[in-house]
């Protein structure tokens, strides 16, 4: 989810710097020993999917549009490791390439969307082989929509209570979790449901091309 | 220098694209491959390169077997790597340095050239991109891209040039400067084309691939560039309703070349 | 050597922005990048301004109201928040036009490898969606219902995945034929 610089208290954003790198460390622990032809370009590759895939417009009901997370499909065909590290440099290149910002909340964003969510799906992947796995599936991919987005508004509605003058006015983002948690859940409820679909549609293709991991 | 033994290449569990080549090319020769989408050009091309290894028969470059084995050999991988360069079609899958001056002088500095520097210069100029030199090269446009990409090559003074479809996206004055090099250059080259204009340039010999993947036609380009029905065949020529001043009528021809 | 300076003064920049909570200081700072700027001033200013529009509007009237209403609103809170995010977001277009990330990030191979086959790749995989978006555009005869939607979003996500398995194929091959996995 994209926040602008300037809504998360450094007091929040470094340690949160701290406890990513420590998760970056262990996702690229195996990598390290094997930068080899294939780790890097499909790392390469993998990252410009997960920037692409927030591209593609998911049509929600009313006539709108959402962007599509994403993080689904790439837990889904790359594992969380790869999928982690794939979407944290997309965040590092969407904050310092291409001007987009978020750079503070670079570490929120790639810890909930990157490592949760694609966990998650991972999990979710377990019952691949099952007799009726799309239940399974659809959960763990609408739950990857949904507990990112839930971490994200908790993380800024702490933001009051973190940071804040004498007098109680805050100075980061203002609302509390009462206020955020369902401004920015519910809307990810629909896209949750949405992306499920896409997800499963996505899921069934990659099968029929042999991309999945046994 | 080249000697392909009735090679084949097929994919696990996938179709043969490449069958029953036998070939040689000496130093210094200058070969261009056509034939119609999907003939097994670029496959042609990576198994040259030692990127994808013969299903059949064998491949030696130099009188060596080139094989997985032996590019895991590091002084003969090396050699092979300097001597022989690709050019893919699609130049983005090349470029991974910071900088068009690092990518020109990657593989300079990989041989400890202690010329880098001046190197890089000299083919970023004769390739026109010495004003792109501290840009990054996924900034570029396409065209632009290609020429790094072929500097970057050029650079290593390589011994055997393997280019694929080499002039497209190249703007007529690149492609001029281009098509001028490869004729004067000590290197074997070995083009793959669409473009019957560029086999004519190029003059020498020409390999016609058919959609089975073996060679139809191993001879003079001017030779095979005046029979019709062979171009037909191997569908390099089409046949359409076209004008000459007042009447109409169709027949094989092309539009690149006369 | 120079962009990793300028990188590591944003850096820099950035954790200071962030401890400075009196308006005045950082209406002065974006005035300072705006200057810093020169002829590109206006621009980033502009392309600031409009990045940072929806959100904080959004931010900033759901303060006003909830403020409002708990009879608790603080004015300079919005200066703080919309000057903060101004001068956070012109500082990180300010460093995006200035710097080739990947040189910045020339320190590890790896990364600087990463950031520019990525960067290479997502150029190609923009042109993709957006050809994939005009060309539903102009065959829809009427207005597209959620169903036609639904399947051009699929069909983008699917282009997306072949395109990246066939490149991930290709960029493998092209540094091995450039060496770059030999020793």
């Amino acid at each position: 989810m994209h926040i602008p610089d300037g809504f998360i208290a450094p007091q929040v954003y470094l340690p949160a710097y701290l406890v990513a790198g420590g998760f970056w460390a262990w996702a690229g622990r195996d990598l390290r020993q094997r930068l080899d032809e294939e780790t890097i370009p499909r790392l390469a590759v993998i990252s410009a999917l997960a920037y692409a895939i927030g591209m593609v417009m998911l049509p929600l009901p009313g006539g709108s549009s959402g962007h599509l997370v994403g993080i689904g499909i790439l837990g889904m065909l790359f594992g969380v490791r790869l999928a982690f590290l794939a979407y944290s440099l997309v965040l590092l290149l969407q904050a310092l390439l291409f001007g987009a910002g978020g750079i503070t909340a670079l570490p929120v964003n790639a810890l909930a969307v990157g490592l949760v969510g694609a966990s998650v799906m991972t999990l979710g992947m377990r019952w691949q082989h099952h007799r009726n796995p799309l239940p399974y599936l659809a959960i763990a991919a609408f739950l990857t929509v949904v507990i990112p987005a839930l971490l994200i508004a908790l993380v800024l509605g702490l933001q009051p209570a973190i940071a804040h003058r004498d007098d109680g006015t805050p100075l980061f983002f203002p609302f509390g979790p009462e206020v955020v948690v369902p401004a920015i859940l519910l809307p990810h409820l629909v896209i949750g449901v949405m992306e499920t679909l896409l997800t499963l549609a996505v899921w069934r293709y990659a099968r029929t091309r042999g991309w999945l991991d046994a | 220098m080249i000697e392909l033994d009735q090679v084949g290449f097929s994919w696990p569990d996938g179709p043969e694209v490449l069958r029953d080549l036998t070939l040689k090319v000496a130093p210094g020769e200058k070969l261009v491959v056509l034939g119609a989408n999907g003939c097994g050009k670029t496959t042609l091309l990576k198994l040259l390169n030692g990127l994808l290894f013969a299903t059949a028969g064998s491949y030696r470059y130099r009188g060596d077997l080139v094989s997985k084995q032996l590019l895991r050999t590091t002084p003969w991988a090396n050699r092979f790597r300097r001597e022989t360069v690709l050019l893919f079609q699609h130049p983005e899958a090349m470029l991974f340095n910071p900088t068009v001056a690092d990518e020109i002088g990657y593989g300079l500095r990989q041989m400890e050239s202690g010329e880098s520097d001046r190197l890089i210069l000299q083919w970023a100029e004769r390739l026109g991109v010495q004003a792109l030199l501290e840009k990054a090269p996924y900034s570029l446009s396409g065209g632009e891209k290609k020429k790094v990409a072929l500097a970057a090559l050029l650079a290593l003074e390589p011994r055997c040039l393997l280019l694929d479809e080499p002039i497209a996206n190249l703007d007529p004055r690149s492609s001029g400067w281009l098509v001028d090099h490869l004729l004067s250059t000590e290197a074997a080259v070995i083009v793959t084309t669409h473009n019957l204009s560029m086999a004519a340039e190029l003059g020498e010999r020409c390999l016609i691939m058919d959609e089975q993947g073996s060679i139809r036609f191993d001879g003079a380009v001017t030779r095979a560039l005046a029979d019709m029905d062979l171009l037909q065949q191997a569908n390099l020529v089409h046949r359409h309703h076209h004008r000459h001043e007042s009447f109409s009528h169709s027949h094989p021809h092309v539009h690149d070349w006369e | 050597m120079h962009d990793r300076y300028l990188l590591l003064l944003y850096l820099f920049s950035v954790v200071v922005v962030t401890l400075i909570h009196q308006p005045v200081y950082l209406l002065l700072g974006v005035l300072a990048v705006f200057l810093l700027s020169g002829s590109l001033g206006w621009r980033l200013l502009r392309k600031a301004v409009v990045s940072m529009l929806l959100f904080n509007t959004a931010v900033s009237v759901g303060y006003l109201a909830i403020a409002l209403m708990r009879d608790d609103f603080r004015a300079d809170y919005l200066l703080l928040i919309n000057s903060r995010v101004l001068l956070l977001v012109m500082l990180g277009f300010w460093l995006s036009a200035r710097i080739n990330i990947a040189n910045a990030l020339r320190f590890s191979s790896t990364l600087s490898f990463l950031t520019t086959l990525a960067a290479g790749q997502i150029r190609l995989m923009k042109r993709l969606i957006s050809d994939y978006r005009t060309a539903f555009e102009s065959r829809c005869v009427n207005r597209p219902n959620w169903r036609a939607r639904s399947r051009l979003a699929l069909a983008q996500s699917e282009a997306l995945l072949e395109h990246s398995h066939h490149a991930a194929t290709e960029i493998s091959q092209a540094m091995r034929s450039r060496g770059v996995f030999d020793d």
